[in-house]
């Protein structure tokens, strides 16, 4: 590694990611904000959460070799979260699925 | 399904924890890695450390130690890291939007913690969401996430491969658990998701233009054909 400063890269990127967080929250009368606005950002959400999903559900496990295994941890939490009210339980399904698939010989 | 629903005697701080318990397990899960890798790419405790606990961002954090390990300058880590997570702009609109907020120093102190699982809770809250909330299922992950890279660079991997990269899958699993309500409202919010989740295959995939444009592309159109398709009515009661 060369003479790079770690910390002043810790310290920039803090500052950067912070003023990204923080800018939104500074709007206070959101009653001001064009009704268009309001309504993207209530349907960004459904959208923010697809491609949070995909294409990282199968690329998170490109190293085990076997991304196909998300399919059994997003379709057993699909299944479980449709009958159960506590978000423990899918994600325990899908762990628990991602692991069988991940152990299979 | 929803994230909990507040009942009577609610304990919103408490109710956040029990919510943000899944993404607890992933984050500690995810940043044994970047401790890890962190160590192994020639940083100290106190340098690794730092970037879990005043940054607290998942895939920059990564992408800060390929770029330190190619050589990269401070000013070119700190604008890419700027550009990945410049999705947070969004988020961090639609989680103030919803937090119900009555006092002016929780808008610095809470705006400090917003990251894709826990917008991902805040959104699905039905209704307002109180500020305690907000604060656990921020700090809940914001512990993990620390505790995950202080053990991953004093340790390294403590966890079996196979059961780490499970355990990381738990974080898609909330996504599909909190998608699943949106899904079953019918083809125009399928159509929001599947569009935003192929625009963004493809373009990370398929593309040099790096995951933060990626996603943020990703989430302009797939909410633009949500606009587009969505009924204005149906939305104001969602």
């Amino acid at each position: 590694m060369s003479d790079l400063n770690v910390m002043a890269v810790v310290f920039g990127a803090a500052v950067v990611n912070y003023l990204i967080r923080v800018t939104p929250f500074f709007l206070s009368d959101w009653s001001k904000v064009p009704l268009v606005v309001r309504r993207f950002l209530s349907i960004m959400p459904t959208a923010a959460l697809g491609a949070l999903i995909l294409p990282g559900a199968f690329t998170s496990l490109a190293d085990t070799g076997r991304p196909w295994a998300a399919l059994g941890g997003l379709g057993a939490a699909a299944l479980t979260a449709h009958f159960s009210k506590n978000l423990i339980v899918p994600v325990a399904a899908a762990v628990a699925a991602t692991w069988l698939l991940l152990q299979l010989p | 399904m929803t994230p909990s629903e507040p009942g009577p005697g609610d304990r919103p701080f408490r109710r956040g924890l029990k919510d943000a318990l899944p993404v607890v397990i992933g984050y500690y899960s995810a940043s044994i890695a970047f401790g890890l890798l962190a160590r192994n790419a020639g940083l100290g405790l106190g340098e690794t450390q730092a970037f879990s606990l005043i940054t607290f961002t998942g895939a920059a954090q990564f992408m800060a130690l390929n770029l330190i390990a190619a050589g990269a300058s401070a000013p070119q880590i700190v604008i890419a890291y700027g550009l990945l997570n410049l999705r947070y702009l969004l988020m961090s609109a639609a989680v103030a939007k919803k937090v119900d907020i009555r006092r002016f120093i929780q808008r610095p102190l809470l705006a400090f913690g917003v990251t894709d699982e826990n917008f991902a809770l805040t959104t699905s809250h039905p209704g307002p969401v109180p500020p305690a909330y907000q604060a656990a299922v921020e700090l809940g992950p914001w512990l993990g996430w620390n505790l995950g890279t202080l053990s991953g660079w004093l340790f390294g991997s403590v966890l079996p491969a196979t059961l780490s990269a499970a355990m990381v899958s738990s974080l898609y699993a909330l996504f599909m658990a909190l998608l699943l309500p949106d899904l079953k409202k019918g083809g125009p919010w399928i159509l929001t998701a599947a569009s935003a989740a192929a625009v963004n295959s493809i373009l990370e995939l398929g593309t040099d233009l790096g995951s933060g444009w990626s996603f943020v592309l990703a989430m302009m159109i797939g909410t633009t054909v949500g606009m587009v398709l969505i009924p204005v009515d149906a939305e104001a009661e969602a």
